[in-house]
């Protein structure tokens, strides 16, 4: 009786890993068995059946099998699972079997070595573990087939804190090796503590699963990944912004500066609006309406405001061999790891997030949020993304001739347009204080919570002396330089954002102020946000003419 | 092991015990407590919202740490119509180390201790997974009451007059204190 296939003393070491990977990995289902030796079996209920034969030459209908005429994992499933050759019997990585050895494995499902087996002997049969394996092969310097992480749903929750993965944006590690279950890395660091197995076997420190109690992770992997996993702890910052007055309160932002100026010249126009229709208004009644109006041009204007600023996101593509492809690295916002060539946002902060997941993220999150944030480290990231929208609209309105600019032409305009941009870069950096060296009057140095100094006589209309006071003239000044480069980019913006909202048509169109009071619907935003827009820029612009 | 820490005490046991877990740090009690007071209410409410047949838990008094859960008998077996309270202890480590789970009414079983209510099950002990909560406990302890291991006994006897189930049941009648 010769063999069809020349005998193989020495395993080869691509069968040994498909022999682990058949042991270990995701595993195979038998389907149908039309004979004793040969099976149809299927890695799940979508993909493609295969056919595996057991013969003097094995045979089996995947793709490996056919390209390397090498043992696939099918083969090596069949031989290890079904048939129950242990991965030292050398029969377990023969390319084929003489009658004697099939009959022989038929017959007793056990190594040839073995005698008869029982069926319930044979069921009692354990799989040899990881490190059992290890010691009969130590030559065997293989590590566990990976899994593919499971993708991450809104259901899942980490099985150790039982929270929603994808309520909050904690960084997460998958079983690497035997579940590919997501839990989070700061829940894990504990576990991994207390579930080290030892080092006797040979190899590298392992991690128990929490879910399926398989290896997780080797340790030492584990440990780059902790390492590399983004944390709430900036770890590159770039240079810091020009500092603000040391008394200042850092909690007003920018944008929050930009949004009370709004809201003062606001309540000026409201004031005037009134008191125009009708004296007899009380002034609680104006407070409160003003109060009201507050917070809806709060949650109208910030989302919008934010829109415009993560223009401003810097943006690259993952170049291979990137440091952000190492395991650990993710985006912690949808909770999956980069991949070379997909779009990545870099913060001020050091932090990192697919674009895709950062721009919605960020404009769903910044009413509540008052502003841009950080959504690992809840750093402020206003003032710098303002700093770069500037400097960008900068850089590029030096190229364009001035007839295509939507500020109509004028020598005046652009001058304006200058120190409108100044004004507002200080603004934004001091939060409410005018900066001491601005083009602004300057006020005492004092806290953001001090009643403002009575107000300057001005020839304005736009500066009626109210309750607004100083404050309120000093803002309407600041909202026109905000309103001057805010209205630069609005209405492409809020087009956008609006879908079909008020804030279309060129600027120089909408010069006809509205008359009678502002009605605010919350329906359409963009039309509303656009109407204060609009009148305080005009009146800005005649308080300049004058 | 600073397994059984009374969260109260923990401070000073920690102090007092220098296992090796501890002096590593890793379980810090006052750091966790708030995740294990969260995780302990998540699993209460999930407890309270989904109605679990024959099994039932709820924290004693106003602590968190300390549960009374409540098992029916499995039908079909000796234990069938009747009902045992267990007594649950959380730990500061918890969900990272099992809790400590005690049969409050006499159970008469081959691996429950008795005289003091121990419980030899593997999942509180080498198999404790942090994906384990009151529920599945309380489901894991349900099924052992009707099928025991009888290869490591806690109590004797009670393995012994296992096979012979009618003069089991008649030792069982004999412990079982109705709730």
């Amino acid at each position: 009786m010769s063999r069809e296939c020349p005998w193989r003393s020495q395993c080869p070491e691509i069968v040994r890993c498909r022999q682990l990977q058949a042991l270990y990995g995701p595993t195979l289902f038998l389907v149908r068995r039309p004979g004793p030796l040969s099976l149809i079996l299927r890695a799940s209920a979508v993909s493609k059946p295969i056919k595996v034969r057991l013969s003097g030459r094995h045979w089996c209908s995947c793709k490996t099998f056919t390209t390397e005429n090498e043992l696939c994992v099918h083969l090596c499933w069949a031989l290890l699972r079904l048939f129950r050759l242990s991965p030292t019997n050398t029969l377990s990585y023969q390319l084929g079997m003489v009658e004697r050895e099939i009959t022989s494995i038929l017959k007793t499902a056990v190594p040839l070595s073995g005698g008869p087996v029982s069926r319930a002997a044979i069921l009692q049969q354990r799989l040899p573990t990881h490190s059992e394996i290890s010691k009969i092969l130590p030559d065997l310097d293989c590590k566990l087939p990976t899994v593919a992480p499971r993708p991450v749903t809104n259901q899942d929750c980490c099985p150790i804190c039982l929270e929603p993965l994808l309520q909050k944006p904690f960084p997460v590690s998958h079983c690497r090796h035997s579940c590919g279950n997501h839990v989070h890395i700061r829940c894990l660091q504990i576990w991994a503590k207390c579930n080290i197995t030892d080092a006797s076997d040979g190899l590298s420190k392992t991690i128990k699963c929490p879910v399926c109690r398989g290896v997780f992770n080797y340790e030492a992997d584990m440990q780059s990944e902790f390492r590399n996993a983004p944390r709430s702890r900036p770890r590159a910052t770039l240079p810091p912004l020009p500092a603000a007055p040391p008394d200042c309160e850092q909690q007003e932002t920018g944008l929050m500066a930009l949004l009370d100026s709004l809201l003062a010249s606001q309540h000026n126009q409201e004031v005037r609006n009134e008191r125009s229709s009708s004296e007899g208004i009380t002034n609680s009644s104006e407070a409160a309406s003003s109060a009201s109006t507050a917070g809806r041009i709060r949650e109208i204007i910030t989302p919008v405001a934010v829109s415009v600023l993560v223009r401003a996101l810097p943006e690259w593509k993952i170049p291979p061999r990137h440091r952000l492809l190492a395991p650990g690295h993710q985006c912690c916002l949808c909770l999956s790891h980069y991949e070379a060539g997909e779009t990545v946002s870099g913060l001020q902060c050091g932090h990192e997030f697919h674009a895709d997941c950062l721009k919605p993220w960020l404009q769903r999150n910044s009413a509540r949020s008052r502003g841009a944030r950080c959504p690992i480290d809840h750093m402020d990231l206003t003032p710098w993304l303002t700093e770069r929208l500037i400097s960008r609209q900068r850089t590029a309105s030096r190229e364009p001739p001035p007839s295509k600019s939507p500020v109509p032409a004028g020598a005046n305009d652009d001058l304006s347009l200058r120190s409108s941009r100044l004004t507002l870069i200080n603004r934004l950096h001091v939060g409410l204080h005018p900066h001491p060296c601005g083009h602004l009057p300057t006020p005492p140095p004092s806290t953001c919570s001090s009643p403002p100094p009575p107000p300057a006589p001005s020839s304005s209309e736009a500066s009626r002396p109210t309750s607004g006071g100083r404050k309120g003239r000093l803002a309407a000044q600041q909202s026109a330089a905000v309103l001057h480069m805010v209205s630069l980019h609005l209405p492409i913006e809020a087009q956008e954002a609006a879908a079909g909202g008020g804030l279309v048509g060129g600027r120089t169109k909408q010069m006809e102020p509205r008359r009678g009071r502002l009605s605010w619907n919350s329906r359409e935003p963009a039309l509303h946000l656009e109407i204060p827009c609009r009148k305080i820029s005009l009146k800005a612009k005649c308080q300049k003419l004058n | 092991m600073s397994q059984n820490v009374n969260p109260t005490h923990s401070r000073m046991s920690e102090q007092a015990t220098s296992s090796p877990k501890n002096s590593e740090g890793v379980l810090q009690p006052s750091k966790d407590n708030h995740a294990v007071t969260k995780r302990l209410q998540k699993e209460l409410m999930v407890l309270m919202m989904g109605a679990e047949k024959g099994i039932s838990a709820f924290p004693e008094g106003d602590n968190l740490f300390k549960w009374v859960g409540t098992i029916h008998g499995p039908e079909g077996t000796v234990y069938g119509g009747q009902t045992y309270k267990l007594s649950m202890e959380f730990t500061n480590s918890y969900p990272y180390q099992a809790p400590v789970v005690k049969f409050v009414t006499k159970c008469y079983h081959p691996n429950v201790d008795i005289t003091n209510g121990v419980i030899c099950l593997d999942i509180l002990k080498e198999k404790w997974s942090a994906l384990y909560d009151v529920r599945t406990i309380l489901i894991s302890i349900q099924s052992l009451l009707g099928e025991p291991n009888n290869e490591s006994p806690l109590n004797v006897a009670a393995a012994e007059s296992w096979s012979n189930q009618e003069k089991f049941k008649e030792e069982l009648l004999k412990h079982y204190n109705e709730v």
